[in-house]
């Protein structure tokens, strides 16, 4: 349901912006907001099955922020139509919705790293390719953090346009690179890569016990 | 990721008894429960329903334990450490 009513205001903002002259840069959102939505689930699941979350909350900022977007860019371009000055105005606020979303939902993911990471950093039966996980996981998430706060301080801008090039948005590119290596890392760690991280893990080869032997050992026989 | 050893290593901590034991009665539970089912491939709710069913049985054979009181605290520690079990096969 909640999905839906985000969509409602996508869907919305579609409606209303893809014949503007910005209509792509409206989409590169739509498609920002959208991912926004599966990393929501993706920390939910990965970190809070089973225990109190903010969940719920993060939830609802996120559809009522995505409702917001697609509520003003539709009455803008109901009353001003595709007037180029106010499209560009209404991509910044879309921006700025953006970016808080994003700063406070990776503010999110990274509390439960750090919050993962110390439980199992002493625990030598986890290998190191999962501890080193989770410090990529925090430093890519300081990284999207900064992405987010780079929206909200400064949306597309136009002020520090040099030799053509918007460097923020440059800037936000370098970063996205980033993010994104660093989330590949992370979940989809290559066997070459966890086999170096574990170069120096041994793994004790102990003896199965029969039920029987179990049994007694554990009643102290 | 061995979670056979991680969880038999939580739990000799938590009924004081030898690791070795107590990681043998896990994969024990692991195969009452999910027989033919490798460890690594295990998810967080099958992990909870060993911890809730399995491991309850086999400890009941024991005897001298709070049985209910040792499937929560696993169920806690196996809360808190879910995360060990994405994308980890």
């Amino acid at each position: 349901m909640l999905f839906s009513l985000a969509f409602i205001g996508i869907i919305m903002d579609d409606a209303i912006t893809l014949p503007g002259n910005i209509s792509m840069s409206f989409l590169f959102f739509d498609f920002m907001i959208i991912g926004t939505f599966f990393f929501i689930l993706f920390i939910e699941g990965t970190f809070y099955k089973g225990r109190k979350s903010v969940y719920k909350t993060v939830m609802i900022i996120y559809v009522s922020g995505g409702i917001t977007c697609g509520i003003l860019t539709t009455i803008s371009g109901l009353i001003f139509g595709y007037d180029l000055p106010i499209r560009v105005f209404m991509y910044q606020i879309y921006g700025v919705i953006f970016g808080i979303l994003v700063v406070l939902i990776v503010s999110w993911l990274l509390i439960a790293a750090v919050e993962a990471y110390k439980q199992i950093k002493e625990d030598s039966n986890v290998e190191p390719w999962i501890k080193m996980r989770y410090k990529i996981t925090i430093v890519y998430a300081i990284n999207t953090i900064i992405i987010g706060a780079l929206f909200v301080i400064n949306p597309f801008d136009t002020i520090t346009v040099i030799g053509g090039v918007e460097l923020t948005l440059l800037l936000i590119n370098l970063l996205e690179f980033i993010q994104i290596f660093g989330e590949f890392i992370a979940w989809y760690m290559p066997g070459r890569l966890k086999r170096y991280f574990n170069r120096k893990y041994i793994v004790e080869e102990t003896e199965e016990l029969s039920e029987e032997e179990i049994i007694k050992q554990l009643r102290g026989e | 990721m061995d979670i056979i050893n991680l969880f038999g290593d939580i739990l000799a901590k938590e009924i004081d008894k030898p690791g070795i034991a107590c990681r043998g009665i896990i994969r024990l539970a692991i195969k009452l429960d999910f027989p033919g089912k490798n460890a690594e491939n295990l998810s967080y709710e099958d992990l909870s329903h060993v911890f809730k069913n399995g491991l309850k049985k086999k400890l009941e054979v024991i005897g001298d334990l709070n049985v209910n009181d040792i499937s929560k605290k696993m169920i806690i520690e196996l809360t808190k450490k879910q995360s060990v079990l994405t994308f980890t096969h």
